[in-house]
């Protein structure tokens, strides 16, 4: 092996020896998580795209499940799916979560920022649906959805006319009601989500600055307008951001709700892609079929890493971030 | 009679803000009564006799006509499935969720800190990379992920999965970069003059300063990792938790004799360790997770 003497002895001209000393305490804090990241992270994701290319039984070159992913978009693919459907219904529910819950969620936690009366309260109330997982969330919904529980019963005697599927099996055993019932319990849920970080965002304004704000004549939307939200606004893109960039990966509970066969229209793209990997590791087969989740994935990617740069440069430009 | 404090200063306030405060006032009520419900009939269901869930209104709040009171002396001999009982299930839970949270926030504590406090070639390319993978998405690569773990044998093996979680690149590292970013350096500097080592300083100095936030991550966190039942489902599935149990429970129940009301109670009582964890912490959460831009 040969030692470059030029670098090596520049580098040790460079950084005194207290210097190299942090470097490697540095380097020995920092190795775990690097070569973890590097096995389970770049292997996986560079892993993921030769075996789209791969045939799984003789791993030749191919554009196969490119093809299939194909047939799945203008039809149904080899499980019976209609992928563009997936991501439709994965974008209409990110829109309902992102548009209009979270900025509804902002409001309220704004509001209760202000203590209204009997806020306490609320706001324990309000951490109930994270503190609940999704399988009790699941089955506690489930019951209150079923053919006799209480909300076909109201809504039945306010005249709301229910299909046979749904007065027999419940809201989720008919495609009706399914995925609309869904569509409502996001919203429920989504209006108390990100109530505590978004609290912890708004107690940081300093005081004197909502004072300054009250002694200008601001009301109390003004200081939240002018003020609270452009103080709260880093923290309030970033989880805007990471929301983003699960919009693929959310199942919105689809697998629990539909005991993992996403029937009755209750599967999005997220759910689809967890629903491939639970079935492979159900597999016994010799041969796994990892070629095609993987082919799904890259075209998944490819449409939303646009979305996502040109949705945080939205986010940038919407509010002018404020640092305190 | 004396005008309650609240109410006389309601009144001061401007008609339009009063309109506000009541409009949302209602709407809190309405939400309240929406997140409450299923935990009050949950509750209910518990002393439901086996023929009030075939009742036409089954799934009202209403007290059983009949109500009995075996299912919570039952609980613990009746929620089982698949050879996993009540107590193997807890013991899964209480190992699974401490170890996972134990090597994340670890990780992602090593890797915040030695980035945000220190000058080192590579710091940058980490802090890029951070922010590379909280903001960029990439998805399908769960079975790619599960073909590795396969040939790693690490697929039910705990001794091995526990490498799978000590990942640095995630929230709590950005969380905790701002954190240890925060922090003054003349703490460290006066230390290092005192003639302490790096390891001092991170463990008497940084950590200590940094501990409300840790505290309030892993407890945010811990709700997340006590209800995971994916992880399970696909990498442990011999070392079913609680969350698993939930899951699998109404589709593969043997012994019980009032099935539904042992799911509900089961439901209820996995729910206590998270409500206590995070009602004991919940001041140190509202004030400690700051979440700031992400820049690069």
């Amino acid at each position: 092996m040969t030692i470059i003497k030029g670098e090596s002895s520049s580098f040790f001209r460079k950084y005194s020896k207290l210097e190299r000393k942090d470097f490697l305490f540095c380097y020995l804090l920092v190795l775990i998580p690097v070569v973890q990241f590097l096995i389970f992270w770049v292997y996986v994701n560079l892993d993921n795209i030769l075996l789209a290319f791969r045939e799984d039984w003789t791993g030749a070159f191919t554009f196969r499940h490119f093809e299939e992913v194909w047939a799945g978009i203008i039809g149904k693919d080899v499980y019976g799916f209609n992928l563009l459907e997936l991501i439709g219904k994965s974008v209409l529910l990110w829109c309902l979560s992102n548009l209009i819950v979270f900025p509804i969620s902002i409001a309220t936690t704004y509001v209760l920022y202000r203590r209204v009366w009997g806020h306490y309260a609320f706001r324990v109330i309000y951490t109930i649906p994270s503190l609940v997982g999704g399988v009790i969330w699941v089955g506690l919904t489930k019951i209150v959805c079923e053919w006799n529980g209480p909300i076909i019963s109201a809504l039945s005697s306010m005249g709301v006319h229910f299909d046979y599927a749904a007065s027999t099996q419940g809201l989720f055993g008919s495609y009706s009601t399914a995925f609309p019932t869904i569509f409502i319990l996001s919203f429920v849920l989504g209006i108390a989500g990100g109530n505590v970080i978004i609290t912890g965002a708004f107690s940081r304004t300093p005081a004197d600055l909502i004072d300054a704000g009250k002694l200008d004549g601001l009301g109390f939307w003004g200081t939240f307008w002018h003020i609270e939200l452009p103080c709260a606004w880093p923290t309030i893109s970033t989880l805007m951001t990471v929301s983003l960039c699960s919009i693929f990966v959310a199942d919105s509970n689809f697998f629990l709700y539909s005991n993992g066969t996403g029937a009755y229209g209750l599967a999005n793209m997220g759910y689809y892609l967890y629903s491939l990997t639970f079935r492979i590791s159900q597999s016994t087969a010799l041969v796994r079929p990892y070629g095609y989740p993987a082919a799904i994935g890259i075209c998944v990617t490819l449409i939303s890493v646009p979305v996502v740069l040109l949705g945080r440069k939205l986010l940038d430009k919407i509010m002018e971030t404020v640092e305190i | 009679m004396k005008t309650p404090q609240a109410l006389q200063k309601f009144r001061r306030k401007p008609t339009s803000e009063k309109v506000t405060l009541c409009l949302f006032f209602v709407f809190f009520v309405l939400m309240a009564f929406i997140y409450i419900y299923p935990i009050l009939f949950c509750f209910l269901s518990t002393f439901k006799t086996n023929e009030d869930f075939y009742d036409a209104q089954s799934g009202f709040l209403i007290w059983p006509a009949h109500p009995q009171f075996d299912t919570w002396s039952h609980i613990f001999e009746e929620f089982t499935f698949g050879g996993f009982n009540f107590w193997t299930m807890l013991w899964n839970s209480i190992w699974f969720t401490v170890l996972k949270l134990f090597c994340t926030t670890a990780c992602s504590m090593m890797l915040a800190y030695a980035v945000a406090r220190y000058r080192f070639p590579g710091r940058g390319l980490l802090y890029a990379t951070a922010i590379f993978v909280q903001t960029i998405p990439i998805f399908g690569s769960g079975s790619t992920a599960y073909k590795l773990f396969d040939a790693l044998n690490m697929v039910n093996n705990p001794a091995l999965f526990w490498i799978a979680w000590c990942s640095g690149f995630d929230m709590t590292f950005i969380i905790l970069h701002g954190v240890f970013k925060g922090i003054s350096k003349s703490y460290s500097e006066s230390a290092k003059i005192d003639g302490a080592s790096n390891i001092r300083i991170l463990f008497s100095i940084m950590i200590p300063l940094a501990a409300p936030t840790i505290i309030a991550l892993l407890v945010t966190d811990s709700i997340g990792v006590w209800n995971d039942y994916a992880t399970i489902q696909i990498y442990l599935r011999d070392y079913a938790t609680i969350a698993y149990g939930l899951y699998c429970f109404p589709n593969e129940v043997q012994y019980a004799t009032n099935p539904n009301a042992v799911y509900y109670a089961a439901m209820l009582i996995s729910m206590l360790p998270v409500a206590i964890l995070y009602a004991c912490n919940q001041k140190i959460i509202m004030t400690n997770i700051t979440v700031g831009g992400l820049k690069g």
